[in-house]
């Protein structure tokens, strides 16, 4: 419903339910405020006071709602005198605003702006600077208490760190119990900052910028829009895009503070090739000018291309692989596997999906036809339960966290599902702390006690889908006490915990790698989607089946078709049909065989079977499980060649080292975990010789004398869009004001948001039968404990990008191996010491911490630094549809060091 | 789950010791046991400094006017962080008086007296107990009422009358009862509002310690009027002995209710003492301090009346009103309409004879003054009407009559109907100086206008009274007395900016010689001579 009202005598029609000021606002004015916050009342400075009505009458414009025919005055001699005074009583008492801070400070712009002169200040505060925060000032003086920064904290970002302490004129900031902010809870996600209207909370060394550029943020796949300051060519801090349908202005700690990787010393900036072929191994402490030596582009290409026509015609075509980057964009990953399949002629190329969703991919695909997120981030407002399934949401996707959090403080049924205590779990109804690696016994015995209770959704299911009656009967082992015994979980809880799924809806249903990254993930998978198709949770406003995606594009990269048989838009690669599409287009045959997924790849290098693997962007050495193995694999290889941005451990085994551009330094797109295709913005030129991956393939190709026919990324998108239906109305120009969710069907569709509504992708949901099978007791009885893989919340990946961010170091120093304080007892550990682990794959040594939060018999620890690489552990123990590596439960033993 | 018990919080953390109020470690442990984060409990506990350790020494204006300056001196024994300032204590009549553990003593030349049995002055009648209250017809009006159950005629009554609030606000009753009566959720609240806490204040006190049956019976009628089904008494943190008296009133009344047999058609009833400050009387402050929140207004709309206390329909009143509206409903089959009522006012400062005096309802002021306070006019500089919050009348306003409108007429308001006198022999500058420093420090803090504002004209009063200000700053002030009127959330804000305005229009002579360096009282530059 729309509203007539006037504006300083103009009429307008307007949304009905808004206040004042955002009606005003969206005609392009801006009432002058100190303390609006988007989406919250907070209506505490007064300051945006405007005339309504005959005779006018003042009201604050944004807690007070529009009326039919209201007569609006924002300018008047009554209201310049009031704000003149307003803003002149507030500098009275902050005489350190004084010009110095520029821009940062609203209220000096202000004072500027309506003349202010403030006589005869009062005393400045006797307040010392708060530094104690990495990378954040508090400066109290300059604080006019217009708890901007306490919604951000406590009810945007739900963090719940800051508030206002003590009354009246005493009234300030505190932070947790009045602490110093770097001794606080807070982490580091910047929405106080961002928030603040004079600079009192303000990033360290912040300086105003030349300019600002927004692009997508280069690390996980929430997909959150930043706004970065720029000054001399460089990016002087970065804030939430307030316009963005995703983040809505918030950030983490890595968007906030995660930037300094483009600027490092340590990018690589020419091509380089191995001064001593053959011996491939790590730097071990040597200069890169030791052991490899600066080649011009022209050199690299020829080197590579020689080294390719050779394997292909020495081995075959089959002894060649690659493997996409998956914080590339849609148009590098699509260039990428076009190269490999048609100039090069093979279907050996894969992504880092296999290292982790590929499981949840693969599985939605069997069961629904799309191997993605049926709903989006935004249906967690509307759910009433929340299922959350092997999450680490707080530290992995701290953004979307905030969604959950908020719905959690409305009310939402919160259900957890993890073997260690998380953040999450203060909020939650149930946390149930589940043995690692059985969840999928879990699920099926909620499916089967809503069924044997009648709880399920019968329409829908002899309405949507197929295969139920066979379902139904292999959940007969799965009673509540098999359950039980095998999950540790107390038989009422999972009975409540389903009944409360079933009959509390809409029900959503989160997951990561906590499910998929097991010997039976995509079992742990299938028996999820199986709970929604019983209850019919999918295909309406908040339910939905929704994987939570890590790296910034891994959803788009296996859109793209990066994935060894499968097609670009997930089409089929035997498909006579869609062969004849693609050969068509290409202009070239498409190879015969299915290929290799990565960690297929890396088992053929082994067994000599894999001769050339090309490398982009995935630090393999550090990710894949056995790192032993992987390395003697690498090594094995006639010619591996890397594509990074930094030298990092896989790339200091390569022949040939190719610098690549950074998202910062090209344009293309990113595909987030909800399917929202992003436009990536060029903010600069890459360092030195770099160049965007696409690129590097187009040059490549031409030397094997094959047209890629790409001259921009956005000739690249075009092609997408002809060659995948769920692209077709998608152009880099339509990107340009907002993201759209696939499938976009053409040029007019504006994209979905819900998938499966009245009818699944392929038809029918279709049930997957799950088995269950006990890990072998002698095992468990020699290595005792269960060690997962997990993250925090500062580090991305193996923190080849986070750990040059000054800021995140300085917050979080050091891996360690979590342990439960009754193991440690048992073990005679205490935190800080140095002990062994081992696993049937290797073994390493790190500090142990007490952590009350990991349950006894289980180890936590994350593969983010270096001098901890955990993944020598992980045994090649793979999930069999998907060969998604087992990370998240190792069998291990651990040892004091005498 | 996820929202913390912070009510039960605020309880518990109010009837710690001070040493428990001071350990970060105490404080902590608490916030975990009622599911609060630590900011969370930083942000209420800051905010409330109540113990039941703490001696609280008042500064009111009655108070401060009466100070022989040894108050201090008197509580020596007592260490440091045990004293507390606080702005009224509720014995105004009596002043200047301390407070301690619920016991209360006048600070007076001779020492340090407890004040343990209130004399609380011919007008009032103490109901000793309930055989009392039913020999004088008590509970008669609220068990006629569940007989007939005629709550639109007795609505309609409260229009008939133009009943108006005797918070302060003066606004009209029936208003406020129509509208939650008219909603329809099934829970509603009827907010009793005993926070009394304007400098001068101290009748809603008497009037429940006296007849506590009185208003058990008034808030029963009016709950059942208005269809709510909780009252709750919230009377200030000091008011133990009001609360004693209500809570054993309202156990022997239920005996008698049970015998009657209307027990089972009765609201629920909570008595209970509210940690708070000044603000904390204001409605929508006082619903946040009950929440067990900072005790700070909010915006509004909406009103209490949609979304009041824990999110319900609320109707909040004062004490007297709802007392005032039981007299008037007794009267209703009478004659009614031509027996004006009588209203409870409050008389301190420099009168012979302080205290709370029963009159007609719209009697002059000189009647209170003479007849009561045995004080004549011409000795009085000026009176303010309502506490501090109600504006400043001359002595030759002598003849207002004291209800709403006609003191309005004369450019300032009745508040709650006590009256503060001020002497010839005062310095305005003096006592305006303890008036704006009562704001500046009661100003919750929350909206700029007010945290800012109630600061300057503090310290315009503090350097006009050491001869340190210019007729500039007194400008300047004005402009921001301004913005306080039009920008302030709640009345606090309001009341300080007119307080100062009223001053400058009936005192600004004496204002401008401080200017120039003269106190024509001779109070002010005292010291430097
Ligand atoms: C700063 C301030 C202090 C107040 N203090 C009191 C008080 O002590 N007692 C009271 O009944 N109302 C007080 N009020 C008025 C209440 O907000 C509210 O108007 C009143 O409780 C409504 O009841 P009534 O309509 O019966 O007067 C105060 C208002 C303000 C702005
Ligand atoms: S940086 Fe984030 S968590 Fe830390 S205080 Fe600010 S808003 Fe809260
Ligand atoms: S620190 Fe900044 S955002 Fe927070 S209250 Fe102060 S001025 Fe407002
Ligand atoms: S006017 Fe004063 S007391 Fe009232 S809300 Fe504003 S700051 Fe608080
Ligand atoms: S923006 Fe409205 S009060 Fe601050």
């Amino acid at each position: 419903m729309t509203m007539k009202i006037y504006i300083d005598g103009t009429a307008f029609s307007a949304e009905e339910n808004q206040s004042i000021m955002d009606a005003v606002k969206s005609t392009g004015l801006e009432i002058p405020n100190l303390c609006s916050y988007n989406g919250h009342d907070n209506g505490v400075c007064r300051l945006c006071m405007v005339e309504v009505g005959k005779p006018p009458r003042m009201v604050p414009s944004c807690s007070t709602k529009i009326t039919e025919n209201m007569e609006i005055k924002t300018r008047s001699e009554t209201l310049d005198d009031y704000r003149k005074g307003l803003i002149t009583v507030i500098m009275k008492d902050h005489p350190q605003h004084s010009g110095s801070d520029g821009e940062k400070c609203k209220l000096e712009t202000y004072a500027e702006e309506f003349n202010v002169e403030v006589e005869r200040p009062h005393p400045a505060m006797d307040v010392t600077i708060d530094s104690s925060h990495p990378g954040i000032l508090y400066d109290p003086a300059k604080c006019i208490l217009c708890r901007k920064c306490v919604i951000a904290c406590d009810f945007d970002q739900v963090n719940e760190v800051i508030s206002i302490s003590d009354r009246g004129q005493n009234s300030r900031i505190a932070f947790d119990l009045d602490v110093p902010m770097g001794d606080s809870k807070c982490v580091s996600c910047g929405a106080c900052v961002d928030s603040c209207p004079t600079g009192a909370l303000i990033e360290k060394g912040w300086e105003p910028a030349d300019r600002t550029a927004v692009t997508i943020c280069p690390y996980c796949a929430v997909g959150c829009s930043v706004e970065y300051g720029i000054k001399d060519n460089k990016i002087i801090w970065a804030r939430g895009y307030n316009e963005s349908d995703v983040n809505h202005g918030k950030l983490c700690v890595k968007g906030k503070f995660g930037f300094e990787f483009e600027m490092s010393r340590y990018r690589l900036t020419v091509p380089l090739v191995r001064k001593r072929p053959g011996e491939r191994g790590p730097l071990n402490g040597r200069s890169i000018d030791e052991v490899f030596r600066p080649v011009s582009w022209d050199e690299a290409i020829d080197i590579m291309a020689r080294e390719i026509l050779n394997a292909r015609s020495v081995h075959g075509r089959q002894s060649i692989g690659g493997i996409a980057c998956d914080r590339a964009t849609n148009e590098d990953v699509f260039a990428f596997q076009k190269f490999m399949r048609a100039a090069v002629g093979t279907d050996n190329v894969d992504q880092s999906a296999t290292l982790c969703h590929a499981p949840s991919a693969s599985m939605l695909s069997y069961a629904t036809g799309a191997g993605a997120s049926t709903n989006s981030i935004k249906d967690v407002r509307v759910a009433r339960t929340i299922l959350m399934a092997g999450s680490n949401v707080d530290r992995a996707h701290p953004v979307l966290y905030s969604e959950i959090k908020k719905a959690a403080k409305k009310g939402v049924n919160l259900i957890i599902v993890d073997p260690r205590k998380v953040e999450l779990s203060r909020l939650a109804n149930r946390h149930l702390l589940l043995r690692p690696g059985t969840d999928s016994v879990l699920f099926s015995a909620m499916a089967r006690y809503i069924l044997d209770n009648e709880l399920a959704d019968r329409d829908f299911i002899s309405s949507r889908t197929e295969g139920f009656d066979a379902f139904r009967d292999s959940l007969a082992p799965f009673t509540l006490e098999f359950a039980s015994r095998v999950t540790g979980i107390p038989e009422n809880e999972i009975a409540e915990v389903a009944r409360t799924y079933a009959t509390q809806t809409p029900s959503v249903i989160f997951w990561t790698l906590g499910i998929t990254e097991h010997e039976n993930g995509s079992d742990n998978v299938s028996s999820l989607i199986n709970l929604a198709l019983i209850t019919g949770n999918v295909g309406k406003p908040g339910t939905g089946l929704s994987p939570i995606r890590g790296q910034n594009n891994v959803q788009g990269g296996a859109d793209m078709g990066a994935v060894a048989g499968s097609l670009p838009g997930y089409q089929p690669f035997f498909d006579n049909g869609v062969r004849e599409k693609f050969q068509k287009s290409w202009s070239s045959e498409l190879p015969e065989f299915q290929g290799w997924k990565s960690t297929e790849m890396i088992e053929a290098a082994r067994k000599g079977m894999l001769k050339l693997l090309y490398i982009t962007g995935e630090n393999s050495v550090r990710s894949h499980p056995d790192s032993e193995g992987a390395v003697a694999a690498l090594k094995k290889l006639d010619f591996l060649a890397v594509q990074d941005i930094f030298m990092t451990e896989t790339a200091e085994y390569a022949d040939l080292v190719l610098p690549a551009a950074s998202s910062y330094e090209k344009s293309g797109t990113f595909t987030n975990t909800e399917r929202r295709v992003q436009l990536v913005n060029k903010i600069f030129d890459p360092p030195g010789e770099a160049k965007p991956d696409w690129k590097i393939y187009s040059e490549l190709a031409e030397k094997l004398n094959f047209d890629m026919k790409f001259g921009s990324s956005s000739d690249i998108m075009e092609e997408i869009a002809s060659l995948i239906p769920s692209y077709a109305g998608i152009s880099h120009e339509r990107l340009m004001s907002k993201g759209l969710q696939w499938p976009v069907k053409d040029k007019n569709h504006t994209g979905t948001d819900l998938l499966h509504t009245d009818s699944f992708i392929r038809g029918k949901g279709r049930f997957r039968i799950i088995s269950w099978r006990e890990k072998d007791p002698s095992e468990i009885h020699t290595y005792p404990y269960s060690l997962i893989i997990g993250r925090q919340r500062e580090h991305y990946h193996t923190s080849t990008m986070t750990s040059r961010s000054k800021v995140i170091s300085l917050i979080e120093g050091g891996g360690f191996i979590e342990m439960n304080p009754d193991d440690m007892r048992k073990e005679n550990f205490s935190t800080g010491e140095e002990i062994e682990i081992q696993s049937k794959t290797g073994r390493i040594r790190g500090k142990v911490k007490e952590n009350n939060d990991v349950p006894s018999g289980v180890l936590f620890t994350t593969f983010h630094y270096s001098d901890l690489p955990t993944n020598t552990l992980t045994p090649d123990t793979y999930d069999p549809p998907t060969k998604t590596p087992a990370y998240k439960d190792t069998r291990v033993k651990v040892t004091k060091i005498r | 789950m996820y929202n913390g018990h912070k009510a039960e919080f605020l309880e518990e953390l109010t009837s710690g010791s001070n040493e428990d109020r001071k350990s970060k470690d105490f404080i902590s442990k608490l916030a975990e046991k009622h599911g609060l984060r630590l900011s969370e409990a930083e942000n209420i506990a800051s905010f409330y400094t109540h113990s039941e350790g703490k001696v609280k020494v008042c500064r009111g204006l009655p108070c401060s006017l009466k100070s022989t300056g040894i108050e201090r001196e008197l509580l020596a024994k007592y260490p440091d962080e045990e004293l507390e300032d606080v702005s009224c204590l509720g014995y105004c009549d009596k002043a200047p008086v301390a407070w301690s553990q619920g016991k209360y003593y006048q600070l007076g030349n001779g020492g340090t007296k407890e004040l343990e049995k209130q004399p609380y002055g011919s007008d009032f009648r103490e109901v000793k107990d309930l055989k009392e209250f039913l020999e004088l017809n008590g509970y008669e009006t609220l068990i006629s009422f569940l007989k007939k159950n005629n709550r639109d005629e007795v609505l309609q009554m409260v229009n008939d009358l133009n009943l108006r609030g005797f918070g302060g606000a003066g606004f009209p009753v029936y208003i406020k009862w129509k509208a939650v009566s008219a909603s329809n959720e099934q829970k509603k609240f009827l907010l009793v509002n005993a926070h009394e806490g304007e400098p001068g204040t101290f009748k809603d006190r008497i009037l429940m310690e006296t007849n506590p049956y009185e208003l058990l019976e008034a808030s029963l009628i009016a709950a059942l009027v208005v269809g709510a089904d909780e009252i709750i008494i919230a009377l200030k943190h000091e008011y133990l002995q009001a609360e004693n008296t209500l809570k054993s009133a309202f156990e022997k009344s239920m005996d008698f209710f049970h015998s009657s047999g209307v027990d089972t058609a009765l609201p629920k009833m909570r008595i209970m003492r509210v940690p708070g400050y000044y603000i904390t009387g204001e409605e929508s402050a006082l619903m946040e301090a009950i929440e067990g929140k900072r005790s700070e207004p909010r915006l509004r709309p909406p009103y209490p009346a949609e979304i009041g206390l824990f999110g319900k329909p609320t109707l909040i009143d004062n004490v007297e009103t709802l007392l005032y509206f039981l007299g008037r409903l007794r009267e209703y089959s009478k004659d009614w309409s031509k027996i004006p009522g009588t209203k409870s006012y409050c008389l301190t400062g420099d009168v012979k004879n302080p205290g709370a005096y029963i009159l007609p309802y719209g009697s002059p002021a000189l009647d209170l003054i003479s007849k009561k306070g045995g004080s004549n006019l011409s000795d009085l500089k000026a009176i303010l009407p309502g506490g501090l919050s109600g504006g400043i009348l001359t002595s030759a306003e002598g003849n207002v009559k004291l209800e709403f409108d006609s003191i309005k007429a004369h450019g300032a308001g009745m508040g709650t109907g006590s009256m503060i006198a001020i002497s010839k022999d005062r310095c305005m500058v003096d006592v305006m100086d303890s008036i704006e420093e009562f704001f500046e420090r009661e100003s919750c803090g929350k909206c700029m206008p007010c945290r800012y504002g109630t600061k300057e004209l503090s310290s315009l009063f503090e350097n006009l009274k050491h001869g340190e200000a210019t007729g500039k700053d007194i400008e300047n002030a004005k402009r921001t007395a301004d913005v306080m009127m039009k920008g302030s959330i709640c009345g606090l804000g309001q009341a300080s900016a007119r307080m100062f305005l009223d001053s400058l229009k009936y005192f600004q002579e004496e204002l401008d010689e401080h200017v120039s360096g003269k106190c024509p009282s001779n109070v002010c530059f005292q010291e430097a001579r």
